[in-house]
């Protein structure tokens, strides 16, 4: 037996043939930003039949609803999470939370073509992740722990593979690094790439003419901006949460 | 006071640890993590999720 309990919900999910992509705290591990997380996050295909298999592996886990709204694939099309707690012995009190959408990310098809696979022969278990391009776009909320997860994923994939890089890694380094001192970098080494990403990053013209405090205040605004529209995203679904709270008969 | 002139660094700086976790493997970052894990439970650590104030998902649970 693994003593890693989210192994065992990788597992009892693939047993039950839930559609489902590892994402937060455990996917920034498989990507090599972090080194432990209790985090229990998956982005699912919102159907009926897939939620039925769902509501099979929370059984085995003994998961319960801690929250509104239920698993239904109505709350779950509008954007809602939900969230469970594990009761089983082997993963007692663990939160599972399933999502079916990410702010600012495509539709779940679309994150399944884009997903990495990783097989641990050891436990028999293969598990789905979410692809590092859309980890990176789903962390642009409004917690400070996200930022600094997405800073570190994308200076990693710097660090990792700044040899030889394709063109169209260097173009989503440049869209996406938050590192004055990476963009100044590879803005100073990609030059044409640089300002082909003009158009869709301007403050890149900052990283071109390595003007790092602009550049850094640049950033910070950027960073606002994402964090405001996710608060923006999220303010009609909590004020439904709150009337969902309040009158579980809604539901 | 003279204005130093910005040289920008050609290397991000990591530490040797976070080099050796990166070049891992992501199946051995999961053995890792599962030693990790090993450690907490032993320790007698829970698996409750700490309290995220700032998360739009942060709720009391009754």
């Amino acid at each position: 037996m693994t003593p890693n309990p989210i192994l065992k919900v990788l597992s009892t999910f693939k047993k039950h043939n839930v559609k489902s992509l590892l994402i937060g705290g455990q996917a920034c591990i498989i990507y090599g930003a972090a080194e432990f997380s209790r985090d229990s996050d998956f982005v699912i295909l919102c159907n009926n039949e897939n939620l039925q298999q769902l509501k099979k592996a929370l059984n085995v886990l003994k998961a319960k609803l801690i929250y509104v709204p239920s698993l239904e694939v109505t709350y779950l099309e509008r954007g809602h999470a939900c969230h469970f707690r594990c009761k089983e012995k082997s993963v007692e009190n663990l939160r599972i939370d399933v999502i079916s959408q990410l702010r600012g990310c495509e539709p779940f098809e679309k994150l399944w073509e884009r997903r990495n696979r990783v097989t641990l022969k050891k436990y028999g278990i293969v598990i789905d992740v979410i692809g590092l391009s859309d980890l990176v776009q789903s962390k642009k909320t409004q917690r400070d722990k996200d930022w600094l997860m997405l800073k570190r994923l994308v200076e990693d994939d710097i660090v990792l593979n700044k040899a030889h890089p394709p063109d169209d890694q260097v173009r989503w380094w440049l869209l996406e690094s938050r590192n004055p001192d990476s963009l100044i970098m590879l803005a100073g080494k990609y030059l044409k790439i640089a300002k082909e990403c003009l158009g869709d990053r301007p403050l890149l013209s900052n990283a071109i003419n390595s003007n790092t405090q602009k550049l850094d205040l640049q950033l910070h605004k950027e960073e606002i901006r994402e964090r405001q529209e996710d608060v923006e995203y999220w303010a009609p679904l909590r004020k439904e949460l709150e009337a969902l709270r309040h009158n579980p008969q809604e539901e | 006071m003279k204005r130093q002139k910005f040289i920008p660094k050609r290397e991000l700086e990591f530490v040797d640890e976070d080099m050796e976790w990166m070049r891992l493997t992501p199946s051995q970052r999961i053995k890792e993590t599962t030693k990790l894990w090993q450690l907490y439970l032993v320790l007698g650590g829970s698996l409750d999720p700490e309290p995220d104030p700032q998360s739009p998902f942060y709720f009391q649970e009754a």
